[in-house]
């Protein structure tokens, strides 16, 4: 499974204003739990971790996750609505030196 | 022998369409599925592969990346797979208040509304369709107001559609798990970007992103270090005639073990780099993931130049003996699309 790092890494960042500060520390576990799930599919690539063991594993970690979005539920997660006013912006990035 | 290997489009949906076929027969549809074959052809049969088919045989057959054979295993371990107890969401279709909210899963340029299929995110597949303002539109499949776990599932479904709509038209792709609660928020967020959706789909026109992994065996490369640094050969001599406590020579060595390991792989990424550098538009690096991983690069590669691409991969391949490629796409472009989103009002989730 080599797509699940472009998809939640890479790409879209939704900023959220509010919650930001509040939620910075389940940010970063919820960051470093998608990096164990990231590295635990890339082991099972690899074959050095079999698929039971990954699955045990998927499944304790998206236990965790979920309980940090619950832990947030109201406030960063679930569906957007624009209603309260928002900001948005879209842009290519280029090479890594070009952006940021 | 080259090692990297990826799927062309072509392969990559027909052996979507085996891998849907086989899924509840997947125990032992290893070696009918297109894509996978090549991959997995060496070691697929001596591996117990359970219902996951291939996967673990073909990253066992490891130099072959075929990642995208490996999508399309995963995709097979269906809702009706036995594992989906453990992976489904079942809140997902649980859940009071039935669809009423609309997963987004790209940007397109399209004048008029399409439909894609019954293939959208979740257990009861909705109807992928457009949600359009002016000649642009989202893509998008009604669904619960739910926040859809990272499964492995959930990423295909959500990947599959991007990849049915990206043999049709140049895709802005949105992350996974892009809920909004109605079509007018997503009006209006097409309304309030056109310009840049607009600007950004033009940029995108005709450029295809590829993944490209690389990884080494860090006993191997230090194996090989020490052929050519004295200093470590030497304090690795020191250590095995040493008596007494060789703490302080042990790490030394694992010091200077780290930095020359350090010093390799970055000479190794530009190296690679730069020889990508003429046959794609752009690249970057995301972080490595695992302590095997020297290079995890995207690029983005112009429609006509991906010939041109896929040989100078099977170069560098064949160029470097002790290097695992990992080479998949074709992806939308993920990594060359920067969208921030910043709500003023927090939003809830229900």
């Amino acid at each position: 499974m080599l797509i699940i790092d472009s998809l939640l890494i890479g790409g879209i960042k939704f900023v959220l204003d509010k919650v930001a500060s509040a939620v910075d520390e389940e940010m970063n576990d919820e960051t470093s739990l998608r990096e164990e799930l990231l590295a635990a599919q890339m082991r099972v690539e690899l074959g050095e971790m079999d698929e039971e063991d990954f699955v045990a594993l998927e499944r304790e970690i998206l236990a965790r996750l979920r309980e940090i979005r619950d832990a947030r539920r109201g406030e960063a997660s679930g569906a957007m609505s624009l209603g309260g006013g928002f900001e948005v912006d879209v842009s290519f990035r280029g090479n890594d030196e070009e952006s940021e | 022998m080259a090692k990297a290997q990826k799927t062309d489009a072509r392969k990559k949906t027909a052996a979507k369409k085996a891998g849907k076929k086989t899924a509840p027969a997947a125990k032992k549809a290893t070696t009918a599925r297109p894509a996978g074959k090549k991959a997995v052809a060496k070691k697929a049969a001596a591996k117990p592969a359970g219902k996951k088919k291939a996967a673990p045989a073909a990253k066992k057959a490891a130099r072959k990346p075929a990642a995208r054979p490996r999508v399309r295993e995963t995709e097979s371990r269906s809702a009706t797979g036995p594992m989906s107890d453990l992976l489904a969401f079942p809140e997902a279709s649980a859940r009071p208040g039935g669809r009423s909210g609309k997963y987004v899963y790209c940007i397109i340029h399209t004048n008029e509304p399409c439909r894609f299929g019954p293939i959208g995110i979740g257990s009861e597949p909705a109807e992928v369709h457009t949600v359009n303002y002016k000649d642009i539109a989202a893509v998008v499949s009604d669904t619960p107001l739910e926040v859809y776990d990272p499964t492995r599932e959930n990423v295909l479904a959500h990947e599959r559609v991007n990849e049915v709509v990206m043999r049709d038209f140049t895709v802005i792709p949105m992350s996974f798990s892009t809920v909004f609660k109605t079509s007018e928020d997503i009006v209006e967020l097409l309304r309030s970007a056109y310009d840049a959706f607009r600007d950004v789909l033009v940029k995108m026109q005709d450029k295809l992103e590829f993944g490209l992994k690389v990884l080494w065996e860090p006993e191997t490369i230090i194996r090989e270090i020490e052929k050519d640094d004295d200093n470590l050969r030497l304090l690795r001599q020191e250590i095995s005639h040493q008596k007494g406590s060789t703490y302080f020579a042990r790490m030394q060595y694992g010091r200077l073990v780290d930095s020359l390991l350090q010093e390799r792989s970055e000479k190794l990424v530009s190296e690679i780099i730069d020889a990508l550098s003429g046959v794609c538009v752009a690249s970057r690096t995301n972080k490595p993931i695992g302590d095997k991983m020297i290079l995890n690069g995207a690029f983005l590669v112009a429609r006509d130049r991906e010939p041109d691409f896929d040989a100078k991969v099977k170069e560098i391949d064949a160029r470097y003996e002790n290097l695992i490629f990992k080479y998949t796409g074709p992806w939308p472009p993920y990594n060359f699309v920067n969208i921030r989103l910043k709500l003023e009002r927090a939003s809830e989730a229900e």
